[in-house]
């Protein structure tokens, strides 16, 4: 593999790329570059792309044009065990959880270990647990994804996107469809889970205050193209419309990324 | 164009169907390592189900009694009503009314399930995860209904000839040691190539492939579910009349091909 001389470059990174699907143009030379451990957060109307391009992250679609690179490799281009091997280096948050719904928490967070992994139980055990901890679960390990609200689902899911380490976290709208407290401690405990694995994040989002507690630097879509791009203080303060209209700025937005840090056990309860 | 739209799709959808029979046919060096959840779909298709099939099993062994007796009063040989009721039992009804059961009762909760998991995303997370949901979800449930399709069989033929048996006494007048005697007539004739009852194997083993087809269809039309709620309860409704067809297509083949 060339991985390490590569690797050294962006975690991910877009390069024109073009992709139709269902006889629609998505994205129409869509460029833009991730650098390792910082966080992108994604916005932009609906049908903008956002989500195909997360889908061409983790190598489900391939793009028709140009080039998607993700830690220096193209996952459109790789066999089946190498895309694997570059998967096991990503973690997805699907919108809805995406839970094994006949397993229990303990089981669907352990599940990359036992079948992707195939570690001995002595050592998915404790990583489990200690996965479970991080987003404040420890006491729900047994409980089915049915028995929990919206909010512990999203934070399930997100311990087993980070139980097998990975280098790079995408979010697909992390704090849709919860109340206004509880996406609010989701985007929190990301940010916090962010800045303690290390971890390079791609979030895909509508919501304001997810954008601004979350990301170090935002993109705007428009068209499957990158509208407006940059630091996070930067698109608070834009006076570019499109920004104004996707981030709907006033004052009170940048007050949320200065409470960021180790708030998640003051609210966490309201997302039980 | 909409029929060649249509022969289109089944084309595609049978060589999916067929892609995951293969599939599941390479996993099954896998199969210790899911022997839990094995065992535990065993049992749903089969404990779970037990009593449908002893109550469709008896009435249609009652059923053939019945018929078939009252014909054969007609010439005084009621007395062959056994054998009658065993060869139709063993070879025919009783691996035939146990796949109609598992295929409503099973095919479509397998649809169902695998459908709402491809719908909310599960499959596609499983993937994501480089879990391939073929061992992972289908190899344990196409086991599970291979194994318990002939299990389930065996318990429609006994309670169909027993059900038989208590109609012949009851409503013909056919003594039951007669009864009994020309069942085991019947079911005791071997083979020509095991020394074992041809007609009780020979329906068993169609049992086995009813078993195979209906967990194959089931999971590959849940599998390609999409369409929200709407896309499940297609994919099941198609997945029960899939698989009813394609047992009675296996059906008319297998016994050609084992009788003649």
């Amino acid at each position: 593999m060339s991985t390490a001389a590569s690797d050294a470059g962006a975690a991910v990174r877009f390069e024109s790329v073009e992709k139709q699907l269902g006889g629609k143009q998505i994205l129409r030379g869509l460029s833009f570059e991730v650098p390792r451990g910082t966080s992108f957060v994604i916005m932009g109307p609906s049908g903008s792309g956002k989500s195909v391009t997360l889908k061409h992250i983790v190598g489900i679609l391939a793009p028709d044009a140009g080039r998607v690179l993700v830690f220096g490799r193209e996952p459109g281009q790789l066999s089946r065990s190498e895309l694997a091997s570059l998967r096991s280096r990503i973690g997805l948050l699907f919108q809805d959880g995406a839970l094994i719904n006949w397993m229990n928490l303990e089981d669907n967070v352990a599940l990359p270990l036992r079948e992707v992994q195939r570690l001995p139980e002595r050592e998915v055990r404790p990583r489990v647990a200690e996965a479970l901890e991080r987003v404040h679960l420890a006491d729900a390990a047994q409980k089915m994804p049915s028995e929990i609200s919206g909010g512990m689902r999203k934070r399930a899911a997100l311990a087993r996107a980070i139980v097998s380490r990975p280098e790079l976290l995408l979010y697909d709208e992390p704090d849709a469809g919860l109340d206004p407290a509880t996406g609010g401690s989701i985007n929190r405990l990301i940010r916090r889970v962010q800045r303690e694995l290390g971890a390079t994040g791609v979030i895909v989002t509508h919501s304001r205050s997810c954008a601004l507690t979350v990301g170090d630097r935002i993109g705007i879509f428009e068209q499957g193209r990158m509208a407006s791009e940059g630091t996070a203080e930067e698109m608070a303060t834009s006076s570019d419309p499109r920004v104004r209209i996707y981030l709907g700025i006033d004052g009170e937005a940048t007050t949320e990324r200065s409470d960021s840090r180790g708030a998640e056990h003051g609210t966490g309860a309201t997302g039980r | 164009m909409n029929l060649l739209r249509t022969a289109r799709e089944m084309l595609e959808g049978t060589s999916y169907t067929l892609g995951i029979a293969g599939r599941t046919a390479l996993a099954l060096p896998q199969l210790w390592r899911r022997r839990r959840e094995t065992t535990e779909q065993c049992y749903a298709a089969s404990v779970k189900l037990i009593h449908v099939i002893v109550l469709v099993g008896a009435f249609a062994g009652m059923i053939l009694s019945l018929q078939t007796g009252l014909a054969l009063a007609d010439f005084g040989q009621e007395g062959s009503i056994g054998s009658i009721v065993a060869a139709a039992m063993v070879r025919e009804m009783g691996p035939f009314i146990t796949a109609v059961i598992l295929a409503a009762a099973v095919g479509s909760a397998l649809a169902a399930e695998l459908g709402t998991m491809k719908v909310s995303d599960e499959i596609t997370a499983l993937e994501v995860m480089s879990i391939d949901p073929v061992p992972f979800l289908v190899l344990p449930r196409v086991v599970a209904l291979t194994i318990a399709c002939p299990l389930l069989a065996i318990v429609a033929n006994v309670v169909g000839i027993y059900g038989g048996s208590i109609v012949a006494e009851s409503l013909l007048r056919v003594d039951p040691l007669a009864y009994r005697e020309t069942v085991y007539d019947v079911l005791a004739r071997p083979a020509e190539l095991f020394p074992f009852p041809k007609d009780i194997y020979a329906g068993l083993f169609k049992a086995t492939v009813y078993g195979f087809l209906i967990a194959v269809i089931g999971c590959s039309h849940g599998l390609r579910a999409s369409n929200g709620a709407l896309g499940v309860g297609e994919a099941a409704r198609t997945a029960v009349r899939n698989s009813i067809i394609l047992v009675l297509v296996m059906n008319f083949i297998l016994t050609r091909v084992m009788y003649t």
